[in-house]
């Protein structure tokens, strides 16, 4: 009983619980987005999932000027220059968040809080009625939700006591253990599969593949897992290549046999620049400034192509 | 696919005043929405059933009506009527010269039959221009007054009234399903059996034994007129035919002479006779009410007609469909003339009286005639309940997805008649019921619905209870103010909602639409005396989801955080936040506070305790008609127009900023997802406000596409209803409302722009990418 209350109790990092979420998983659902991540996908859409720390959104055109947020923090993170220009030096930020208490016109918008899994529970708990109307419920993610591997699985386990359909979505970097604990809580994973090319996969996204590969073959060997789903963002010029999802094909194909009982999902998700405005926002570059989304053709030729290997690909989550 | 929609009018969907409701610019919706967001729907729903339900060219005889539609050929009949009643008939009791006046109408109106029409009879007589400079016809302009009324009632009764004679009391289904029941000579046959019984009944004083004997000869007068005026129709459709320039289009005019002549005085028997029926009856009624009237549970009362002949084979689906798509075809006659809604709705399936499911064929080629002429008239709404079949309901959604502005509007029956039945409707009759021309709630043919005429600004009376309180006071004591103020501006309300009941039955009774429904003649009353069934007074509550936020933003601020003084936030008001002190306390109370439309209990649960004060005591009040306030939560221009006098409020809204309609949240203070909405708003619903609420809901073509799409909508819809919603109505996104995000982002933060593990406020994205995603969303993103 104690230890149940504790892992109630456990805090995590999250920047958004987002309800009414229509593209995770089946169905109306609530996705609890956790903030800090292993990877550094140049294609990143939520740059604000990728640091562990609490962070801060600035919004120019909706400041008003006041200077509360100068006064506000003790560090000199907002500065007003000789010239009169406002300046942000984020380096100096301890993520206290001061500025953004003040800041009423929300040009300062806080990225991470702290919940507990209780509270997680609660409010996704909101929304049962629309989960049970639609076959949808509650999925993970992140940033990596396995960074926070105990507040994770904790929250899916209490959520599937509940009867709610748990789902978790995962980059697969993570050490096996948390991975499978997490999954036994969940009925649904959606595993990313990036690169096939371990070198490519670095240079991508800054860490090798042998993991990720290993955790997926590991975890669709697990008896008794729930459905697993593959998640395929597709990127122009970075791994919308034949090699790559034939690759991927021959690997998948490779796990589950040429007759398996259930063919393996696999979203194909085709890259947006909307991430864009997000780097904005937190004053950072943004690597892929040119980079087109996958003509259709592109993208249904590989589904083509991952169903020749026995596989259910569905475009778009 | 092209040649699936055809006859697209260059007219637009939605009215202005839909738009003022939105908030939103509106114009050229129709438009656009004709476009490839449109066409990509259709070709996903062609592929995923086969063939579209809505599939197939409209017809030769429906693309010619649409043409001359879209040309006004219509128009070139109409005139500004300028009758004078004979002197004598000044002597007679109001309600009779009412009649008369009204026969006198109809009598001289100008007829006409245009090329290709197999459905006759429209409206030609009109009020004279209220603006110049629009070329509706020589002399009219688009945003003239439409009604025309001769003058029956001398100056002093108007001035001793406070009314003019023939005022409207309109917003009321008439009893269509009597009138094709019955024929106008059934009616005129009731109307004598009740003028012989109280000729003779013992019971009534002199007076009032004149009083129903008079009105009973005013309906005979109205009835009589309209058969009149059918005749005359039965002539010039002989007279065509005579000089028609081919024999087939003799055919078509003698048989339309055939059904006229039928119809004039007989009860119709086939599905034709009784469009042709109804077409006139909706005539007549235009001509007594001018605009606004709704026109009831058109599937229900038609049904019989079409049923019969379905299965003796005189008519087969597909000629029934094209005989439908032509009378929609009429009610778009009148579309140029007004400027605001003309609230020409049609209610499609729900439950019988008895509680069976009520889905017929004729509800869904209603649907279909609808998607498939994408014309502004009819405006379509569905009752959905628990029993509704799964094929129906997939239409509904599927058609949804369509993205025809707001096509169709959904109502809860599960929710809108435990209303009706709290209000004291019984339930056989609670589950007749339909919206009356606007999203308010009446019983069709059976009921009398004031709906407009008092109303309740929630935000204003905060506003003045402000002004009023003590320095030193508790939250508990300032919201204790506020409810007592609310009584008496309820009171007020009721007081001055009377005064014009009584003035409109004194000089201003409507014998015509009285004759339709039930109770009127077999009493001998007319509606505005109190005779039909059921006698509402609409109450309008609008402005309570603003006085819930400012209340909430009060007791934090003032009574928690202690941030400010309630005489200094005052003060502030009164400056409307001026300098920019007062801009970081407006911004502190709008985003800083709580605000409805989130989930919020510490704002949810004061909007409810308002709403459920407002409801008690607005029902608390008796009409004169011998029925009670009927209270909704409802607004119309007000929320952009009344509130243009009103100071700054401590929701954070500056003196004169527009407030939220309906119960919807206050424009983009909304950010947790429709869900989060749903609950909200459920709160107030489920204190059942009998004239109920309209829900706006936004979506993005993302939500709604694919099969998934389809399915997920549905689960929305179906969580509604279970959580009591009253109705709903969705508008998928599209690039003009994205636009108009552009241009006022502060009203549209709620909007998510959602796909795959990611999700963005629209707002918040800088320009190239919005346009970016304008772009996307004409292709359905």
């Amino acid at each position: 009983m104690e230890r149940r209350e504790d892992a109630g109790m456990l805090r995590g990092l999250a920047f958004n619980v987002q309800r009414y979420s229509i593209h995770d998983g089946p169905g109306i659902r609530t996705t609890v987005f956790l903030k800090g991540c292993p990877l550094r996908c140049l294609w990143c859409h939520n740059p604000e999932a990728i640091s562990g720390r609490i962070e801060f959104g600035f919004f120019p055109d909706r400041c008003i000027g006041c200077h509360e947020c100068i006064q506000a923090c003790p560090h000199g993170v907002h500065v007003v220059d000789a010239q009169g220009q406002r300046v942000v030096y984020r380096e100096r930020c301890r993520s206290e968040a001061r500025c953004v208490e003040v800041c009423y016109a929300e040009a300062l918008e806080r990225i991470g809080y702290e919940l507990t899994v209780d509270e997680a529970v609660a409010q996704v708990e909101r929304d049962r009625p629309f989960y049970e109307a639609s076959g949808g419920g509650v999925t993970i993610s992140g940033g990596e939700p396995l960074r926070q591997a105990a507040f994770t699985a904790a929250f899916l386990a209490r959520c599937r006591a509940r009867g709610l359909h748990a789902a978790i979505e995962t980059c697969g970097y993570a050490p096996w253990p948390a991975l499978a604990t997490a999954a036994a809580h969940a009925d649904l994973v959606l595993f990313d599969l990036k690169q096939m090319d371990s070198a490519s996969h670095q240079a991508l996204t800054g860490v090798p593949n042998a993991l990720i590969l290993d955790n997926l073959a590991r975890l669709y060997a697990s008896p008794g897992r729930g459905a697993l789903w593959i998640r395929y963002p597709f990127i122009s010029t970075m791994n919308d290549q034949p090699e790559n999802y034939h690759a991927m094909g021959r690997f998948l194909r490779a796990l589950t046999g040429p007759q398996p009982p259930v063919r393996l999902r696999v979203d194909l998700l085709p890259y947006h620049q909307l991430g864009q405005s997000k780097y904005r926002k937190l004053g950072r570059p943004y690597a892929l400034e040119h980079l087109q989304p996958p003509a259709r053709a592109t993208i249904e030729a590989a589904a083509d192509a991952l169903a020749g290997y026995g596989l259910d690909p569905h475009i778009g989550g | 696919m092209a040649g699936r929609f055809p006859g697209t009018l260059p007219m637009e969907r939605t009215t202005t005043v839909e738009a003022v409701k939105n908030g939103i610019d509106l114009r050229g919706l129709h438009t656009a929405r004709a476009s490839s967001l449109l066409e990509e729907a259709v070709a996903e729903l062609a592929a995923a059933n086969g063939a579209g339900w809505w599939d197939g060219d409209l017809s030769p005889r429906v693309e010619r009506l649409l043409d001359g539609l879209n040309r006004r050929t219509h128009a070139q009949h109409r005139t500004v009527g300028s009758f004078t009643l004979p002197a004598e008939h000044l002597k007679e009791p109001a309600v009779v010269r009412r009649a008369l006046a009204f026969a006198l109408v109809l009598r001289e109106m100008p007829i006409y039959i245009q090329d290709g029409e197999v459905l006759v009879g429209g409206r030609t007589v009109y009020g004279p221009p209220r603006e110049k400079g629009s070329e509706v016809f020589p002399g009219l302009s688009g945003a003239s007054g439409i009604g025309y009324f001769p003058t029956y009632t001398t100056p002093q009764e108007a001035a001793a009234a406070g009314l003019r004679g023939g005022a409207a009391s309109n917003h009321n289904a008439i009893g269509y399903g009597r009138v094709l029941t019955l024929g106008l000579r059934g009616l005129r046959e009731l109307a004598a059996r009740s003028r012989a019984e109280i000729a003779v009944g013992g019971e009534l004083t002199p007076e009032d034994r004149e009083r129903r004997l008079a009105f009973l000869r005013a309906v005979d007068v109205c009835l009589e007129a309209l058969t009149r005026l059918i005749r005359r129709y039965t002539a010039l459709a002989r007279q065509l035919a005579a000089e028609a320039p081919s024999p087939e289009r003799a055919a078509e005019l003698s048989a339309i002479a055939g059904v006229c002549e039928r119809v004039a005085e007989a009860p119709p028997a086939t599905f034709r006779e009784a469009l042709q029926l109804f077409l006139f009856a909706r005539v007549a009624s235009m001509v007594e009410s001018y605009a606004c009237m709704p026109l009831g549970r058109f599937d229900q009362y038609l049904w019989p007609f079409l049923q019969e002949d379905l299965s003796v084979g005189r008519i087969d689906r597909h000629t029934a469909r094209e005989l439908l798509e032509c009378l929609f075809v009429k009610l778009n006659e009148e579309i140029d003339l007004s400027s605001t809604d003309d609230c020409q709705r049609i209610m499609l399936s729900g439950q019988t009286c008895d509680g069976e499911d009520a889905t017929n064929e004729l509800s869904y080629l209603c649907l279909e005639a609808a998607v498939r002429l994408r014309l502004p008239s009819p405006k379509v709404g569905v009752r959905l309940h628990r029993g509704t079949p799964a094929a129906f309901f997939r239409r509904v959604v599927e058609t949804v997805k369509l993205g025809i502005a707001g096509l169709p509007e959904i109502y809860n029956d599960e929710s809108v008649i435990p209303g009706l039945l709290r209000f004291g409707i019984p339930l056989h009759d609670a589950r007749d019921y339909c919206h009356d021309g606007c999203s308010e709630i009446t019983i069709g043919g059976k009921s009398d619905f004031y709906p407009t005429w008092t109303g309740v600004r929630h935000l204003r009376v905060l506003s003045e209870t402000l002004a009023e309180a003590p320095d030193e006071v508790t939250f508990e004591d300032l919201l204790m103010h506020y409810k007592t103020r609310l009584c008496q501006v309820i009171a007020t309300a009721a007081e001055r909602g009377n005064a014009r009941d009584r003035a409109l039955a004194a000089i201003s009774p409507a014998p015509f639409m009285s004759a339709t429904l039930e109770g009127c003649l077999e009493r001998g009353l007319d509606k505005t005396w109190g005779g039909t069934l059921y006698n509402m007074t609409g109450m309008l509550g609008s402005e309570l989801v603003n006085a819930a936020n400012a209340l909430a933003a009060i007791r934090q601020i003032v009574f928690e955080e202690r941030a400010i003084s309630l005489p200094a936030l005052k003060a502030a008001l009164d400056g409307n936040f001026a300098g920019i002190e007062g801009e970081r306390l407006r911004l502190r109370l709008r985003n800083r506070c709580p605000k409805f439309g989130n989930d919020d209990e510490r704002v949810d649960a004061l909007a409810a305790e308002i709403a459920a004060l407002f409801i008690t005591e607005a029902q608390s009040y008796a009409n004169p008609r011998g029925g009670r306030y009927c209270p909704g939560f409802f607004d119309f221009a007000g929320y952009v127009t009344a509130v243009r006098t009103l100071g700054a409020t401590p929701d954070g809204r500056r003196a004169g900023e527009s407030v939220s309609g309906h119960l919807a949240p206050t424009g983009g203070t909304d950010r947790n997802g429709v869900t989060a909405t749903f609950h909200s708003m459920s709160r107030v619903t489920r204190l059942h406000p009998p004239m109920g609420t309209m829900f706006d809901v936004k979506l993005h073509p993302s939500a709604v596409r694919g099969e998934t799409g389809t399915e997920k909508l549905a689960a929305l819809i179906r969580t509604f209803m279970e959580m009591d919603g009253k109705a709903l109505q969705f508008n998928v996104v599209d690039a003009a409302t994205l636009r108009a995000a552009q241009r006022e982002p502060e009203k549209y933060r709620d909007l998510l722009v959602r796909v795959w593990g990611f999700s963005a406020y629209f707002v918040e994205l800088s320009a190239d990418f919005q346009e970016h995603i304008i772009n996307r969303t004409e292709h359905g993103l």
